[in-house]
Order: structure tokens, then sequence, then C-alpha cells
């Protein structure tokens, strides 16, 4: 099966074929969840559900409770006649009790599913297409999206030429020829307008494969709050027969592609039209809810699960957090950097880190976590069930993408990394997802005995090192920075392979670098943890955490830093840098730079009037939204700063008013120059006062003298 | 110096005692609960919101490591994951429980996750199990709850209270004020900052006619008689 859609009461089920899909229609499909609670209350909700018409059925199963119940419980199965209509019925009963029974008391179990992956976990159908899906690009400028004007619709890739009828017929005649399985889509909001633009203009566009049915609004746009950022969920649609992915609003599309969202369709049965829209996280929780209702085991509706009481010391011991080695601010020549593989869930898998193995009664007493002194069960856990497939498979695969390569394959070496890539995403996250308050299986013993011995196993790494003639000149979480501190120190292949040994998991040599500087933090007081660069020995420029990396750092920016790097490359001296920095200057001055490569994009916190301070972004999202492009918390805006100094929208200039070079505020872009080549030679202990003296027109051979 | 940071500091009576408390940070909370946990024997428990438990904070402003001995925190992170901790606490509490303390109780049961009606439930469950504890076993129940934030759950947290304290941060250091508690003498880390009313209840108030014959030199006997309880 490939995709999933509902139609009425009934199911449609949609399968690849050679030519194109074919529907099969379920007449008879009711989905489950579960309430538990004392007998009486759960009879008296038997006998009062058997009569509700939104009820097709109800009866006893036995289940456990939670991953680590030993007993099975009995618990009210209620199937419902709407095969999307769980969460709803689930909320009437629930405000229903309330007052009725104490809290707790009720709890309902495998509510918040969403409707295709319920349809393909409780039915078992996976669904995985029997081809790789077909896709076709559609997209149109924000501007003209907000304008309801189709004439700059590109199909496939390439722009209509042409007005909004040859736009329509376009899409029309290519989704005849094509047939293709998944639109993707460069805004949802798309769809409705192609449909109404369609009728409007009397062309035959089926945007569906079923005739009778067209694009369906399933959820209106809104704003979310996740880990403390604002994202803008827009409006989704569905269309019957094919998926849709909207790619400003897809994070797995947007990293791994049709392959990459392919491969996770087949881990964690969530159908590709639902995959597309989901998070990492909630990638993750449907791969936890297959493996939790195969080992028959309830999804809780919320999480109630608590922490255990602890004493301030042990809380203040797991409170840690990950393992960091303040660099040493400088730049440091011939630096190896070694890093643990996939520490996090490899520590999982490897120490059986799970809900329901932690703190266990059948081994208590037993100090299996270091520092923490937590029991782990001997019995297989949870999560590493979980995740060693994902281990496994992206071993695997990073094996396969270097036959590619050597054998020449790129298509089929793209693929591999496609996939590779979605499922480093999900081990990336699955640690952080163990301390996520929502996070339906996370349990914060997890997380902290996690980093337990995350910690522990860098600080064995470490004094492994140091015996074999090295020191640490950083370190963070996972990966070690070593320098030299003896003539003749052991092989770095040696140091990894000997605490791989000791520790169970692969320490890798990640790479080795001709010189690498690590950069203070803005007040100079210290070594930033996450910021760096470097030349490796095979001639590879890294950067971690400076502009180049930063979204909002204009292009004409990130260029000049990465110049700048090169010149430090060649020179190693500060003054060298600053010397190259004045052709930046000087280009920016003689209004050199176009525009396009001096656009800031930045991601609204909240909605434009919402700002206390009069930034920037803020301006910009009021100034797009006085054009006629509002802009939602979450959105990002790009604009080029017209004037800084300035008051109100005034202050910038969008993309889509296409600025010209004189509308650009240079001193403002020139302080980003500045802030750049901060960054650039701060490792060599100049700051930015120290980049303008040097600088000043007045400077002069001896003042040169004396710095 | 124990004694006398205990003293600057209002004592927990059994009951429930409302900590209302203005300014960002939870100081006033850590005072309290260090110098009340300095003062009584038995174990103590904690059912956090928002990560109030600092340990830092707590060691900094415990006398010694050994006051903390007793405690044992868990932290919340839903209305649900709170309802649930609370629940718990009859079947670990006795009557030599010396302190029970739940930092801004109706936070999580504020969040927007849980529907309201729900809310109001679990939260109006939590506290009435807070309530009876804190009655039939004489416990001392320290909740808190940020200072003009007033809604329908601050308003049952101030009905249920036996008693409200109030804090703000001064200059000085946390200020507590309440029906029979005010704060007399700001303790900082090598001296004490004195006010008023602290000098009024050691020394009484001077008659009109003798403040006129107050002079530097008794001003230096006050300073003497501060440094002395340091």
């Amino acid at each position: 099966m490939f995709a999933v859609d509902f139609d009425g009461d009934d199911v449609v089920e949609w399968y690849l074929t050679d030519g194109g899909a074919r529907p099969r229609r379920v007449t008879d499909y009711t989905p489950v969840f579960y309430v538990a609670g004392p007998e009486s209350v759960l009879a008296a909700l038997e006998r009062r559900l058997s009569a509700d018409p939104a009820v097709a059925a109800v009866g006893y199963d036995r289940l456990y409770p939670r991953l680590d119940s030993r007993e099975r419980t009995e618990v009210l199965r209620v199937a419902v006649v709407a095969p999307r209509g769980v969460r709803h019925l689930a909320r009437r009963l629930r405000d229903d009790l309330l007052g009725r029974v104490p809290p707790g008391d009720v709890r309902f179990y495998n509510v918040d599913l969403s409707p295709g992956f319920r349809y393909c976990v409780q039915t078992d159908t996976p669904p995985i297409p029997a081809r790789r899906p077909r896709t076709l690009r559609l997209s149109l400028p924000q501007k003209s999206l907000a304008d309801g004007d189709l004439s700059a619709l590109s199909v496939g890739g390439d722009p209509v030429d042409g007005d909004e009828q040859e736009c329509v017929e376009a899409v029309a005649t290519t989704l005849a020829e094509q047939d293709p399985d998944v639109l993707v889509v460069s805004s949802a909001r798309l769809l409705p307008l192609l449909r109404d633009r369609a009728a409007a203009l009397g062309v035959d566009c089926p945007l569906s494969r079923d005739p009778e049915r067209g694009v369906e609004r399933l959820a209106g746009e809104n704003t979310v709050v996740s880990y403390g950022t604002v994202r803008h969920s827009p409006a989704r649609y569905a269309v019957p027969g094919r998926a849709i992915v909207d790619t400003g609003n897809s994070f797995l599309w947007a990293e791994s592609r049709l392959d990459g969202l392919c491969y996770l369709v087949e881990r964690s049965w969530k159908p590709l039209q639902e995959a597309s829209w989901a998070s990492i996280g909630n990638v993750l929780t449907a791969m936890q809810i297959r493996e939790a209702m195969a080992r028959g085991v309830l999804v809780p509706w919320n999480k109630r699960r608590p922490e255990t009481f602890k004493s301030v010391e042990t809380l203040h011991a797991a409170d840690r957090g990950g393992f960091t080695f303040d660099p040493k601010v400088g730049l440091h020549e011939d630096v190896v950097e070694l890093d643990f593989a996939s520490l996090y869930p490899r520590i999982i898998c490897e120490w059986n880190i799970s809900p329901d193995t932690l703190g266990c009664d059948c081994h208590a007493g037993r100090a299996d976590i270091p520092e923490l002194g937590y029991t782990i069960c001997d019995h297989r856990g949870f999560l590493p069930d979980v995740l060693e497939p994902l281990l496994t498979d992206r071993q695997r695969l990073k094996r396969e993408i270097r036959e590619a390569e050597t054998g020449g394959d790129e298509s089929a070496a793209a693929s591999a990394r496609a996939k590779s890539g979605a499922i480093k995403w999900v081990l990336v996250s699955c640690f952080g997802y163990q301390g996520y308050r929502n996070a339906k299986f996370g349990r914060i013993e997890c997380h902290e005995a996690i980093n337990a011995v995350a910690r522990d196993l860098l600080l064995r790494a470490k004094e492994t090192a140091e015996a074999g003639g090295w020191r640490v000149v950083h370190g963070i979480v996972d990966s070690l920075w070593l320098a030299a501190t003896r003539e003749d120190p052991e092989s770095p292949e040696a140091i990894a392979a000997t605490v791989t040994d000791d520790c169970g998991i692969p320490l890798e040599v990640e790479a080795t670098y001709d010189w690498v500087c690590f950069v203070p933090t803005r007040e100079m007081d210290r070594g930033a943890l996450t910021r760096y660069f470097g030349r490796t020995r095979d001639g590879r420029y890294v950067y971690k955490g400076i502009e180049i990396r930063q979204r909002s750092t204009p292009e004409f920016v990130a260029d000049a830093q990465r110049d700048l790097i090169a010149t430090l490359d060649r020179h190693r001296d500060s003054a060298a840098v600053c010397d190259r920095l004045v052709k930046h200057r000087a280009r920016l001055r003689r209004q050199d730079v176009p525009t396009d490569q001096l656009f800031v994009t930045s991601r609204l916190s909240r909605a434009p009037d919402d700002y206390d301070r009069n930034t920037l972004v803020a301006a910009a999202g009021k100034r797009s939204e006085s054009l006629g492009v509002p802009r939602e918390p979450g959105q990002s805006v790009r604009y080029v700063v017209a004037n800084e100094d300035g008051r109100g929208t005034d202050r910038v200039r969008l993309d889509f008013e296409h600025p010209g070079v004189d509308a650009v505020d240079t001193s403002y872009y020139d302080r980003l120059l500045i802030r750049a080549t901060e960054s650039v030679v701060s490792p060599l202990g100049w700051d930015r006062t120290r980049i303008r003296r040097y600088l000043s027109p007045g400077r002069d051979a001896s003042l040169s003298a004396f710095d | 110096m124990g004694t006398d940071t205990l003293s600057a500091c209002p004592r927990l009576e059994p009951g429930v005692t409302l900590l209302r408390r203005s300014g960002e940070t939870p100081n006033a909370l850590y005072r309290l609960v260090t110098a009340e946990l300095a003062r009584r024997q038995g174990s103590a428990y904690w059912v956090d919101s928002r990560n109030d438990a600092v340990t830092h904070a707590l060691y900094d402003h415990a006398q010694s490591r050994r006051t903390l001995r007793g405690l044992r925190i868990a932290r919340a992170f839903t209305a649900y994951q709170h309802h649930e901790l609370v629940s718990s606490l009859p079947g670990r509490i006795s009557s030599r429980t010396s302190l029970v303390v739940v930092p801004r109780l109706p936070a999580l049961y504020r969040d927007p996750d849980v529907p309201d009606g729900e809310a109001r439930t679990l939260f109006e469950a939590s506290l009435t199990i807070l309530d009876a504890l804190a009655e039939s076993l004489s416990v001392p129940v320290l909740v808190t709850a940020r200072a003009g934030t007033d809604d329908v759950f601050t308003d049952a947290l101030t009905d249920a209270a036996d008693r409200t304290i109030e804090s703000h941060d001064t200059r000085e250091g946390v200020a507590f004020a309440g029906d029979d508690v005010q704060t007399l003498v700001y303790h900082h880390r090598d001296y004490w900052q004195t006010t008023i009313p602290y000098w009024v209840e050691l020394l009484g108030v001077a008659p009109e006619e003798d403040l006129a014959h107050v002079g530097p030199a008794s001003i230096t006997t006050l300073d003497a008689v501060a440094m002395e309880g340091c």
C-alpha cells in the first residue's frame, strides 16, 4: 500500500501500479482505543457506550498498562464508527467523566495516533509502496501566492511561459502525462488556489486520483511552540490517491528527500503523507508505538508517569548534562578529532537503558550506571529494540555509500546518503526525546543515565589519550580534540582502538587538522563550546558555529568570512586578515555587491506587532504585512537592511521588492563584516576594537609597530 | 551564625503556608526551605515544577550538605505528572515528615496542553490532598505562587492556605512579610544589613526626647552588635 485516505466511514487504500495507482475500498474498519479504570466505572461505561451511535463495538482486552508492567490489566476496548473519530469521542468521554470520578482513576490509551498511521498499525497493513513513487514539483513565489496569481508557476522545476490559463493547463497536461504519486509543492495553499482557478477558468485539472473527490482541507493553520521555538504550522490539505509534500514545512523532506522519507515510512509505518509533515519526534514516537503495540503495551494518551523521588545529591549528579571540556582558545596545529559514532543510541543499546529496564525491582541494589548508581534490568529493553535496527541499517548504508562512491554510482550513493541522513536525525533526537516532557515513552531517569554513561566514557577516553602522549584541547559530548604532548605519541588510530575495546562503543578518528582555531565567546573571556574552524589534512575547511554557518548571515558576509579564513590559513597573521578585509569593505562601499547576496533571512518568533523592541525582523514582518504578504510566527522573512537607524518599516526592503544596490545601508553590512572578521582573528587575541584601530585611516607604520 | 540565619527567616508551622513571591529568583523559597530543614529532623519531600529545584542554589543556601540529606525531590513536567506525584505523597509521608514543598503549584496546570476543565479538576484534587496531609499529619506544607499571577488557581490556593507569606527581592536581599512575619535583618554572605524594625525590636523605641542624644558613638555600638551576629 502507498496511501490511505478516508471517505465518510470508508477507508480507501491506494496501491501503486506500474501505470499509476489503483484504489481499494474498505468498509469495515473501526478504529480502537482503550479505557482503564475501576471495574464498576468500566462496566457503567460499557453499558452507555453500547448504545452510543458513534460506537461500533465495545469489549474487553487484556493488555499491559505500562512498559514495565509485569501483568496484563483488563481494559475496555472501544471501537469507533468514524475512521477519524477516536480523538473526538475520547475527549467527549473524558469531559463527561470529569468531576464524576477522581482524576487519574480513569485513563485513556491509544487515543492520539494520526488516522493513517492508526489504520496501518491496527490492520497490520504496511504503507510501503511497491515501487518508487513518482514526484511532481509545483512552485510559486510567496508574493504571487499571497496575491493569488498563478502566472509565475513552475511545473516540474520549469517556469511556465504564459498566463494563468496556460499555467493551469500546463499542470493538467503534466498530471495526465506523468500521473505523479507525490505532489511536491512550495506551499500547500497552492492546492486550493489551483483547484479554484481551474474551476474559474474552466480547465479540467484533476489534482486528485478519485474523480468524485477533490482537495480536502484537513487542518487550519496554527502556531505551535515546540522546544521553546515558535513554529508556524500551515493548513494541511490531502488529495485522494496522492501524497502532498509542502517543502516549506517538511523538515524531513528538507533533510532527507524522497528516499529518506520512504525509509522512515518503512520503519515507522506512518504513510508518506503523514511522515512528510511529521517532526522527527513524531516519527520516533510512531516507531515506539509500533514496538509498544507489538509487546501488548497500551499507548498512554497523556504522559503521567513522573520522575521518582531522589536525593539532592543524586539529582545534583544527574543534572550535570553532557561532557564538556572548555576549549583552549587559539590556533592549534596538528590536532586530531576523535568521535564516538552515534554515542547516545549506542549507549542505550549497549547499556540496555530503557524506561522499562531502569530501576527494576529484580536487580535492585546493583549499581549499573556510574555516578548515579541506577540499576538496569538484564531483560532486553524496549528502547534498544526500537533503536538497534536503525543503528544496523545506518552501518549498512554507510558501507553502501562507500561502495557506490567507489563504483561511481552517484544515484545509488545519493539514495543511501538520504536514508542514512534520515536515520541520523532520528538517532540524534532519541536521546533528547527521553527527557522531553510530552514524550509518550520518555523517562527523565533514562536521559540522566545516558548522560552519566557518556560522561564516564569521555573521561576514560581522555585518560587513555593522555597516557598515549596527547592532551585534550577541546571536548564536547561525544568528541575530543587532541594535540600531541610529546615527539612520538601513540597513533590516533591506536588510541581509538584501545578506547573502543575498553568501552564497547566505537571511537573513530573523525578528522586530522593541519590547524584548528577555537573561538572565544563574544566577551572574549573563555572558549565558546561550539565555535571553531580549521583546515583538515586533506585540504577541507571545517566551520562550526561561526557566521558562515548561521542561517541569517547574508551570502556576501559568509563568502567574505570564508575568504578571510583562507587568508589566515596562508599567513597565520591577524594583520594580514585585516588587510584582506579592506578589499571586502571597499566592494561594499563601492556598491559593488548585488543585493541578492545581502539578504538576511530571519525567522519571526512572534507576530510582527507583538515584538516589544523594534527589531529589524519585526520591521521586516510588518513591512511584509503592509505589502500584502502576511507572515506568521515561525515563518521566515528575507530582507536587506536599508536604514538600520531609520523608523518603522522603512528600515528594510523585502526580497520580493527586488531592492537595488542604492537601497542598502552599507554601514550595517560593514558592521557584520567586522563581526565576521572578529570571529576569525579573535582566536589570535584580536577583538573588534583592535581591528578597527588597525583599519583606522590615521594608522601609520609607527602605530603598527606599536601594535 | 546559624541561629541568626534561622531567626531571620520565618518559621513554617504545620498547615499550608503559601509563599507569594515577586521577583525573578526563587531565593525566598530556598531560604525558607533550607532554614526549616536545619531546624527539623526527618525526611522532606519536594514536588518540583519548572525546574525550581536547582541543586546548586540549594547547596548555596544550606548551611551544610547535611541539612539537605533528608530531602527527596521529584520533578514534574506536565500537570498529569504533577498530580501523580502529589497523589503519591500520602503513601510516603508520616507524622515524622518534616516538610513538604510544592513550588509553583499552579504552573503546570496552566499549560495550554491540558484542557481547562481537566486542569482545574486535577489542580483541585492536588490541592485537596496537600491540605488533608497538612491537617491530618500536622506537617508543614509550603506552596508557592508568583505574585501578580492571580487567576482561579491562585485564588483557590489563597483560600486553602492557612497563612500567606509574601517575599520580595530588595537591594539588600530577600524580604519576607506576612501576618506574623517581617524581615528584620538581611543576611549577606559576609555581613548583616539591619532594618529599623530590627533595632526597634532589639532596643525598643527611644522616647522622643532621647533622640537628640543619639550620636555617632551609639551608632558604632549598634554596628558592633550587628557584627557580632556574623
